[in-house]
This record gives structure tokens, C-alpha cells and sequence, in this order.
């Protein structure tokens, strides 16, 4: 099946672009340069995955909106925020918003249309209800799923943003070795600054810390980068 | 703009118009001056009003100016002038009561008839003359070697040590007494005639003869119904008890005729009790020969000027008698003047408390004025000084504004200055904080057009790209990615800043977190050689390790640029005085002059030559900047001593205990 794409954003050219380049993929592609444009097609037939803008002509905030309007009538359709905004506070408050990834249109096209690809065999591998063993990594209480992009700590699931499981799972992947930060930007296909990272490796500390207090598998070499403990 | 108005302070400035007060003793000075003069002159017109009535109140009274005896002959050897009684005379020849009493000293030069060769210790006496209403009283102390007494038995009065009186009655006829005795005893005036022989005694003339150690003393009263204008007087001296002849006389003056003899000026003693009953200092009345016939004073007391209020303002010689004076006739001859006189002791009086007055007021007035000026001086130039320290206080030696100004509520003209310069402060932050943002913002404005471009070139077909037009392709794409960097290194900042709020607090030991952060520096710069060294076991802070690695990994990485890759940076770790200080040391050129302080400003950079390979925004010291002060610490660049290099030092303070930690 053809899967539809939805772009919401409000540069006319780079909009074209990120059609054009979503077409040669296969891509079935709708684009909107507004919120109300968007709205009144999604009432009738919802796309198969947003990308969305935050900012939308006059509605500074009018992305923030559009994902909770999505997440209202879809829990599962995956949404991307791609944003010219990198604060921690717009990061934050759109993964809040229920957006499985936060992009900032520094990011290269290749790496654009692989993190949608993810997201799509996520969905197809889920539909498919059987497990394969391939791209699955059980380390301790950590159980990651390459394929379904599930993360679990123990026996609770670990709701986890598509780059955030990419780094944990590039950590994983290699227990007690240091991955520096350019290593794990390459693992997890974005391009930012060592600060993003941080803050990056910040939340998802703060994700297993909520189920389990005594997480402590991820430890910080200084001037280096990181690396993933055995916890047993 | 400097003028010598200007140059002298505010307080100066303000101290001007208090020196006019400086007018006001002199103004009072110049009007107590003129009173006082006016005052002298009020003083004098009614001391001659008061001649004038004394003048007609004489005038109502002759029996008092019928005392006053006129001298027209003035033969001042001759003349005797006649002292006021001021005691009781007991007629005893003694010296006793005369001693208020001057006397008139009879030498050589007195002699008036010479018989035998004179010798001083012959014969010589003093006279002391007064009078009280009745009589004239006359003392003589005479020094005589021989003492030749009368003959007993003898009529002759004149062949013996005698006094001789010659004088003229009221009436003007002639008369010529002589006192001599037997013995000494009380004794009786004898009238003789014109030959020297006694006619008869006259009884109302006594007297009393004194023995004493250098002659005899002679003490007579005669009453003053017996004496008129004419006088003379003289002791006669006879040393030779067998011829008896007179060797010599010392008078006054010749007493054997009525031509000869002197003056006799005697007080008019009514007349002077009359004056000195009237409230005057002091009266006098005068002759028309400016002598004094009679004077009265009360100058002892006039008030004096009591030592405790004397004057700091007046001096002796300015106590002065202000007089008056009136022509005075009796019988339609003119007789002489009165003169009443005052003291200006109450007008100095006056002049001294009023010059008192003024210095003590004047000294309130100004001691009031300096206090005034003090006050209001104090006050401006205080609140012109707090002005300035919060002024100061508000940016730093670097130029940032670090508060706003806290706004004065009256209403003058340095409170309006106050809040114009809020204004401007507030303004100015308002700026600074746009141009600190501006990186940020422009690194968001940026980056959708670069987004574009990035994917107009990502969706070129590079199949269909001959193979010389692809090169530019790759170019292009080199271009978009070094563009890309610059904009993530440009909002790194913003965001750095706006984390730190949000970022959790813990307390670290340095000393792993630099040991760490070097060994990762050995392979991100595998050409360059660290070394480190560290001067204590545990260095604890209390912060944001991964912030201090992040601050080390910008200092690192200015140092690598710096340096040449063979030289080594070093990296020194040490505690001093409760602070953490951490000093990467390089090789490389010495700092611009002048730069140290802007350095770690946002999007200084002070390389000389731009390499191409990696932008250089100078925000990589700005955020090092921004991580130490928030530790609470400091961070400067000096050249090394030996200037074959660059110190960066930075200050952290050891354990702090507050949870956002910007001083």
C-alpha cells in the first residue's frame, strides 16, 4: 500500500521540496501551508503520518495545535514536528504534545526519509503481530525492539521519542563502550549541537528514573561521551 | 564643560549665596556706629541745656555766686589758691589732719628780705592752706636751726622767730598781723603797725605753736569775715639771741604793704555743694582766664563699666567726657562759664551691647545658615552621589548592563534626572538584550532559507548532472553544512542560558570531571599533547558537572586553535583561598592589547587570519563566560609572563550552598 504523507509548513519552496523528495520515495504526499487548510481535509480522511511545522503563517504556535487536534482523533498516527525552533522549551512541549519526534530543519533529507521509514515499519511490524528476533537487544532488565521501536525496563514499557531509542539502543548495542556525542548523533540520524545531546541523554535518564528509581545505567564520561552499564 | 564656576562642586556652588549673610554684621556695625555718633551728639546738646538752666538757676541765687572772688592781677608766684576742707582741723600743730592737704613748698627763691647771708638749713617751710565756710586755715612745717623765742617781759613782737600775715579786708583797707610766742603753746595773732610794733592782740585770729625735731610747726584759723581778695604770708627768721636783728624772710610774698601782697583764691564751698547736687559728672565753672573757681565731681561715682561685661569693644582710651558749657554774669559782669561734662560710659554701654547683640545674632543668623547649607548641600550632592553609585553599580567595567535602576518617587529636578536615567538604563537593557539574542534569532531566521536550499540541492538528481557540473553540486552542499554548523553554534548560547534554570544542581568532585574531560581530549585531538597537572585529591563543587565540561571543552578547543600542535597545553587544577582555580595554559600569540576585557563577550573574536576550515563566531569564550558566572566565579585571559603565551584563568568558589548559584 501507498502510504499518505501530510506536510504542514508554511515555506512555500521548502514545502515543494520535501513533497518532491517524499514523491521519489513513493510517498503519496498533501501539503498544507496552514492549520484550518490541514483541519478540513484531516476531518474527512487523516493522513498516514504528519510532518508538521510549529510555526504556521500567523499562529506562532499553530503546529502545537494541529498535534494535539491529530492526537484527539488518532493515538497512533505518528507525527514528526520539524521546526526551525531548537529550545529546549519547544522540544520539550512538543513531545508533550504526543509527537514522536522533534527535527530541526537543519536535518538532511536522507536522514528525514529514514526516521519516516522507521516509523512506518514500526506500524507495519506491529500490524503484523509476530515477532522476529532481528534487531533485538536484552541487556539485563533493558528489552529493545529495533523493528517495533519498543523500548522496556523490566516489566514497563518505556515510551520513547524515535531519536531517543536510537541512542539508546546505539548505547546498548555496545555495553561499558564510550559513545561519543558525534557517534551517537550518526546512530540516531540528527545533526545538533553537543548541548542537544545532553538534553537529549537528560530525558531519557529521566524516562527510566520514573519507573525505576535505582536506574543508573547510563553514565557520563566526561569530555568523552557516554556508555550503558551492565546493570547486573 | 569646565568653568571656574563649575570646577568649585556643587557645595561650593551652593555656599555662594550664603556669603551675602557676611553683609548683615557689616550693615549693623555701620548702624550702630552712626546711632552711637548720633547719640554723642544728643548727649552733648543736652549737657548745654543743662549748663543753661544751671547758669539760670545761679542766676535765681546770688547769695552763692556772692562766694565767687574775681582776681583780676594774676602774679601766679604770689597768688595762694586755697583747698576745700575735706576734714575737721583741731588746732593742735600737728600734721595729722592736713593729710589730704597739698602743700606749697618756701625755699631760697622765696626769700623777700635778706639781711645776713643765707644758708638752706636756716630756714625753710612748707604751707598748707583751706577753708571751710567760716574760716582759712594755714600750716606751717618750718625748718628752723635756732629757735629764738620772745623776750619775757618784752613788748616787741618782732625781734624773735615770727609768722608774718599781711592781707585786705572786704572792704579793701590794709591790715598786717604777726604770730610769735614765748613759748610754745596756743597762741594769738597781734595787729602791728607799719613800724613792726603790736598795737593790740586780735583774738579772732588763733592759732597753736608746736616745738618739733627740725624747727616748729605754726597751725592758724582766721576767719574769712577778716580776709578779702589781697594775701601774703612768710615766716620771719631771727638766729641770734643777743642782737636779735631778723636774718631773713621767706613769704609768699612782700606783707608789709597793700601793693604787695598776692591773691587769695579761696573755694566757694556753697557754691561747689550746690553743683554737686546736681545729677552731672562733673561741673566746673571757669574764670574768663580758663582758671577753675569751682568744681564739682561725681566722677567716682559714675558707674564704671564693672569688670565681668567688660568691653571686648571698646578700649580705655575711648572713655571720654562729653561737655557742655554756658556764660555766667553776676551783678552784669560776666564772671566766667559753666562747663557740665558727662562721661560716655552709657553710650559705650549702649555701643558695647549692641555690638553684642549683632555678633551673637549674626553669628545664629550665619551658625543657622551654615546648617542650612550643610543640610541641603548634604542632601543634594548625597543623592547626586547615590545616583551615580547605582549608576555604576548598574553596568559593569565590561559595559553590560546588570539591573535597572530603582526609581526615585519625588518629584524634583534630580528625581526626574533619576528616572531619565532609569529610562535610558532600561532602555539600553532592552537593547543589549535584543543585540545578545540576536545570534539566536538570527540563527532561527536563518534557518529555513538554508533548510531550502539544503533540499533543492539534496533533490537534485545527481544522475542527470554531467560530471563537471557536479562538482559545484558538492561545493554547494559544503557550503549549506558549514552554514547549518554556524547556526547551531550560534543558538547553542541562547540555549545554554536558558537552561540553566532548569538544570539540576549537584554537588561534584572537579578533579574527575577534568581528568575525564582530558582523556577525551587526547583522542578527539589526537595531534595535540595535554598535560595535566593537579594539585589536590578533591576539588568539590557545588554546580552542573556536565556545564563545567562543556565550559573545559570550549576552552580546550580555543587553546588547540592557538597553539602549535607540537607545543603542548597545559592544564592546571588547584585550590587557593577557598576557590577552585583551573588555568589552561597555551603556547600561542599574545592577547591584542586591550582585549581582555571583551573577550569573553558574545561574537568577539580576535583572530587575525580566518581559516576556513572552521567559522570562528566567538561565542565559544562566551559560553564559557556564561557557565563560570553561574558557578558563581570569574574567568580571565592574560598573557603568559614569559609572553610566549596565553593564561586562562578560571575562579570557582568551593561549596556553595544556594541553589541557583549567579552571585
Amino acid at each position: 500500500m501507498t502510504y499518505r504523507i501530510a506536510i504542514i509548513e508554511d515555506d512555500e519552496d521548502l514545502r515543494q521540496n520535501y513533497a518532491d523528495v517524499f514523491r521519489k520515495q513513493g510517498y503519496q504526499i498533501s501539503s498544507f501551508s496552514n492549520r484550518p487548510d490541514a483541519q478540513s481535509v484531516f476531518m474527512s480522511r487523516l493522513p498516514d503520518l504528519a510532518i508538521i511545522d510549529i510555526g504556521l503563517g500567523d499562529e506562532i504556535d499553530g503546529g502545537f495545535a494541529l498535534c494535539q487536534w491529530l492526537r484527539q482523533r488518532s493515538q497512533t498516527i505518528p507525527i514528526i514536528f520539524l521546526s526551525a525552533r531548537d529550545s529546549d522549551f519547544d522540544i520539550v512541549s512538543g513531545l508533550r504534545m504526543g509527537a514522536d519526534d522533534y527535527l530541526t530543519k537543519g536535518v538532511s533529507l536522507p536522514h528525514l526519509i529514514a526516521r519516516v521509514a522507521a516509523l512506518f515499519r514500526r506500524i507495519e511490524v506491529m500490524s503484523e503481530a509476530q515477532t522476529t528476533s532481528q534487531d533485538i537487544i536484552e541487556q539485563g532488565s533493558l528489552y529493545l525492539d529495533g523493528q517495533r521501536i519498543s523500548c522496556r525496563w523490566s516489566s514497563h514499557g518505556i515510551d520513547l521519542t524515535l531519536t531517543e531509542f536510537w541512542m539508546v539502543y546505539a548505547l546498548a548495542k555496545h555495553i561499558g563502550h564510550v559513545k561519543n556525542r558525534h557517534q551517537l548523533m550518526q546512530e540516531s540520524q540528527i545533526v545538533v549541537d553537543d548541548a542537544t545531546i545532553t538534553s537529549h541523554i537528560k530525558r531519557i535518564r529521566k524516562k527510566f528514573i520514573a519507573v525505576d528509581p535505582n536506574f543508573n545505567c547510563i553514565d557520563t564520561v566526561y569530555g568523552m561521551g557516554y556508555r550503558w552499564n551492565d546493570d547486573s | 564643560m569646565s568653568t571656574p564656576f563649575t570646577r568649585i562642586g556643587l557645595r561650593g556652588q551652593l555656599a555662594l549665596p550664603f556669603t551675602l549673610l557676611l553683609f548683615f554684621p557689616i550693615f549693623g556695625y555701620l548702624g550702630i556706629f552712626n546711632w552711637t555718633a548720633t547719640l554723642e551728639q544728643n548727649q552733648q546738646t543736652d549737657l548745654t541745656r543743662a549748663a543753661q538752666s544751671i547758669t539760670k538757676m545761679l542766676a535765681a541765687n546770688p547769695s552763692l555766686l556772692k562766694e565767687i572772688r574775681t582776681v583780676e592781677n594774676l602774679a601766679p608766684n604770689r597768688d595762694l589758691y586755697v583747698h576745700k576742707m575735706t576734714s575737721m582741723i583741731q588746732l593742735d600743730g600737728k600734721k595729722n589732719d592736713w593729710s589730704q592737704v597739698e602743700s606749697i613748698q618756701y625755699r631760697k627763691n622765696h626769700l623777700v628780705e635778706i639781711n645776713l647771708p643765707y644758708s638752706s638749713d636756716s630756714l625753710s617751710f612748707d604751707l598748707k592752706l583751706s577753708a571751710d565756710t567760716e574760716f582759712l586755715y594755714g600750716f606751717y612745717e618750718i625748718r628752723d636751726d635756732s629757735i629764738i623765742y620772745r623776750e619775757i617781759n618784752n613788748l616787741s613782737v618782732h625781734r624773735n622767730d615770727h609768722i608774718q600775715i599781711g592781707l585786705t579786708d572786704p572792704d579793701g583797707s590794709y591790715h598786717r598781723y604777726t604770730i610769735a610766742t614765748f613759748q610754745p603753746s596756743q597762741v594769738t595773732a597781734h595787729i602791728i603797725s607799719n613800724s613792726g610794733r603790736s598795737i593790740r592782740k586780735e583774738d579772732r585770729i588763733q592759732g597753736s605753736w608746736l616745738a618739733t625735731e627740725q624747727g616748729y610747726n605754726v597751725e592758724i584759723k582766721i576767719p574769712l569775715t577778716l580776709i578779702g581778695d589781697q594775701f601774703a604770708t612768710g615766716v620771719a627768721d631771727v638766729d641770734d639771741p643777743e642782737s636779735r636783728e631778723i636774718k631773713y624772710v621767706m613769704a609768699s610774698a612782700l606783707t608789709g604793704s597793700a601793693n604787695e601782697l598776692g591773691a587769695l583764691a579761696i573755694p566757694p564751698v556753697l557754691l561747689e555743694e550746690f553743683l554737686a547736687s546736681l545729677p552731672y559728672s562733673r561741673i566746673s565753672l571757669i574764670d574768663k582766664h580758663d582758671r577753675v573757681i569751682a568744681f564739682s565731681s561725681h566722677k567716682a561715682r559714675a558707674k564704671p563699666l564693672s569688670p565681668a561685661s567688660s568691653s571686648y569693644f571698646t578700649s580705655d582710651s575711648d572713655h571720654r567726657f562729653i561737655s557742655g558749657d554756658s556764660g555766667i554774669s553776676y551783678q552784669g559782669t560776666d564772671i566766667g562759664r559753666i562747663i557740665v561734662e558727662e562721661t560716655n560710659d552709657q553710650i559705650l554701654t549702649f555701643y558695647d551691647q549692641a555690638v553684642q547683640k549683632l555678633l551673637i545674632r549674626s553669628g545664629l543668623i550665619f551658625a543657622l545658615g551654615l546648617l542650612c547649607w550643610y543640610l541641603l548641600s548634604s542632601i543634594v550632592t548625597n543623592r547626586l552621589r547615590r545616583l551615580k553609585q547605582h549608576l555604576e553599580s548598574a553596568v559593569d567595567t565590561k559595559g553590560r548592563i546588570l539591573h535597572s535602576l530603582p526609581v526615585a518617587d519625588a518629584s524634583d529636578e534630580i528625581s526626574d534626572l533619576s528616572r531619565s536615567f532609569s529610562g535610558i538604563v532600561d532602555r539600553l537593557k532592552q537593547y543589549n538584550q535584543h543585540l545578545e539574542a540576536m545570534a539566536s534569532r538570527l540563527a532561527h531566521e536563518l534557518r529555513t532559507p538554508v533548510s531550502v536550499v539544503r533540499s533543492s540541492l539534496e533533490n537534485l538528481n545527481k544522475d542527470e548532472i554531467s560530471d563537471d557540473q557536479i562538482i559545484y553540486v558538492e561545493r554547494a552542499n559544503k557550503g549549506v553544512e558549514r552554514l547549518n554548523t554556524i547556526l547551531n553554534k550560534m543558538s547553542e548560547a541562547t540555549r545554554l542560558e536558558e537552561s540553566l534554570d532548569e538544570e539540576e544542581i549537584d554537588t561534584f568532585d572537579l578533579v574527575k570531571v577534568v581528568e575525564g574531560c582530558v582523556n577525551g581530549y587526547e583522542i578527539a585531538y589526537p595531534d595535540n599533547n595535554f598535560l595535566l597537572s593537579i594539585e589536590a585529591d578533591m576539588v568539590r563543587l557545588t554546580g552542573i558537572a556536565d556545564l563545567i565540561a562543556q565550559m573545559l571543552d570550549k576552552l580546550i578547543s580555543n587553546a588547540v586553535e592557538f597553539s602549535p600542535a607540537e607545543n603542548p597545553i597545559r592544564i592546571r587544577l588547584n585550590v587557593e583561598d577557598h576557590d577552585a582555580l583551573l588555568r589552561v595554559l597555551n603556547d600561542g600569540p599574545s592577547l591584542p592589547v586591550m582585549s581582555e576585557s571583551n573577550l569573553f563577550d558574545s561574537m568577539v573574536s580576535l583572530r587575525k587570519e580566518r581559516t576556513m576550515e572552521t567559522s570562528h563566531l566567538g561565542l565559544g569564550l562566551y559560553i564559557a563566560r556564561i557557565i563560570t558566572e553561574f558557578h558563581g566565579g570569574t574567568i580571565n585571559a592574560t598573557d603568559r609572563e614569559d609572553g610566549q603565551g596565553v593564561i586562562i584563568t578560571v575562579r570557582i568558589p568551593l561549596m556553595r550552598l544556594s541553589a541557583r548559584l549567579r552571585p
